[in-house]
């Protein structure tokens, strides 16, 4: 996999490349627009129809969830890419833990869109994106700027039971870069006592990662593969002598065990 | 335990390893000896990187949640309130240091 993503320069270029560069920067502008019509027309409309912030912040994670869906479908209708989930049956799961990595832009448009009434820890800096920060706060999304804030909002709405995704990576990964794992996932684990369900992305060729423009293609349709890995119980504290923070890096280790075993072999567990 | 609290339970001062009264933290040695065997408890960190120099995160993979587990444990060790924006600051093992003692002399 590696020595693809190094060969990609000299490929050549397949798949209506030109197209792809013009579909690519329409798909961020409709992206971008409809974060803006969103947050000043979409959401003020919310709170004036639905006084109920519950209800308010149901509605508004549907409408992301099926934006999010119908944005994918229009990048695959568009030619920029395709894409395949395996195994996806526990991530519908009520208060489902969840936890992948983060190569690329759509990381969470993709998981949002499989997700219902998903709540995604999301860089606190969004939070001050004005094109974001309308939908993110009706959608009662959880910055990460202090962690134990975070901790208590994430296991608030595990007990809910909404799902909660993360990227502890914090932010995309550079391809040849080892990524660099937070274990807040792993800290809400053990002290919410809610099992974790890992989740590897893979994108091939390599795209929008970090510090690259938006017309900078791959040289053929992207393939998303999205593998749901088997869940990583959640380690009883009551039950163990040791502190929580080793039982923080145990439940840590297991995570990053599948992910690791994902990136080096693509499969999902030793015995397949 | 309600599943869903959240709890920053800190089990090990009942272990008695490292539960040194503050009288026996007089000096600045005594007091990183100590906070080798508390790091070392709580985090599994090899008490030899444990150097005034050595930044938390980056050398010992003490991370901000970590850094909240640690303060309930030193506000045990003392036995002083230990507020989190005094550890705000705190980047080394030196700076560890350095607010312990702060907190005994206090």
């Amino acid at each position: 996999m590696r020595s693809e993503q190094h060969a990609q320069p000299t490929q050549k270029r397949e798949g209506y490349y030109y197209w792809r560069v013009l579909a690519s920067g329409f798909g961020f502008a409709i992206f971008g627009v409809a974060g803006l019509v969103a947050g000043l027309v979409g959401i003020p409309i919310l709170r004036l129809c639905i006084r109920d912030r519950v209800r308010q912040q149901a509605m508004a994670r549907h409408a992301v969830q099926r934006f999010f869906q119908w944005f994918i479908r229009m990048t695959v209708n568009l030619g920029i890419l395709t894409w395949s989930v395996e195994n996806p049956a526990p991530l519908t799961r009520r208060g489902a833990l969840i936890v992948a990595n983060h190569p690329s832009l759509l990381d969470v448009v993709f998981l949002v869109s499989l997700i219902p009434d998903a709540c995604c820890i999301v860089k606190q800096s969004l939070f001050s994106n004005p094109v974001m920060r309308g939908a993110l706060t009706a959608a009662g999304y959880i910055g990460n700027d202090d962690p134990m804030q975070m901790l208590e909002a994430a296991a608030s709405n595990l007990e809910q039971g909404s799902p909660v995704v993360m990227f502890p990576e914090g932010t995309r990964t550079e391809p040849d870069q080892a990524a660099q794992f937070g274990r807040g996932a792993a800290n809400l684990s053990v002290r919410a006592q809610c099992p974790i369900t890992p989740v590897f992305i893979r994108c091939e060729p390599t795209t929008l990662t970090r510090n690259e423009p938006w017309y900078q293609v791959p040289y053929k349709p992207m393939h998303y593969t999205i593998t749901v890995g088997p869940a990583c119980p959640a380690i009883d504290a009551a039950q163990s002598a040791s502190p929580v923070s080793i039982l923080v890096r145990r439940q840590h280790a297991r995570v990053m065990e599948f992910l690791n075993r994902m990136a080096a072999t693509g499969r999902p567990s030793p015995d397949r | 335990m309600n599943p869903h609290d959240i709890t920053i339970s800190n089990r090990t001062n009942s272990t008695g390893m490292t539960s040194m009264t503050s009288n026996h933290l007089n000096s600045k040695e005594e007091i990183l000896e100590t906070l080798r065997g508390i790091l070392e408890e709580m985090f599994e960190t090899d008490p030899a990187t444990v150097v005034p120099p050595a930044l938390l995160y980056d050398d010992l993979d003490i991370d901000s949640i970590d850094a909240v587990d640690l303060i309930v444990r030193l506000k045990d060790l003392t036995g002083r309130k230990v507020s989190p924006e005094e550890f705000k600051a705190v980047r080394t093992v030196g700076d560890v240091v350095a607010a312990i003692e702060k907190l005994l002399r206090n």
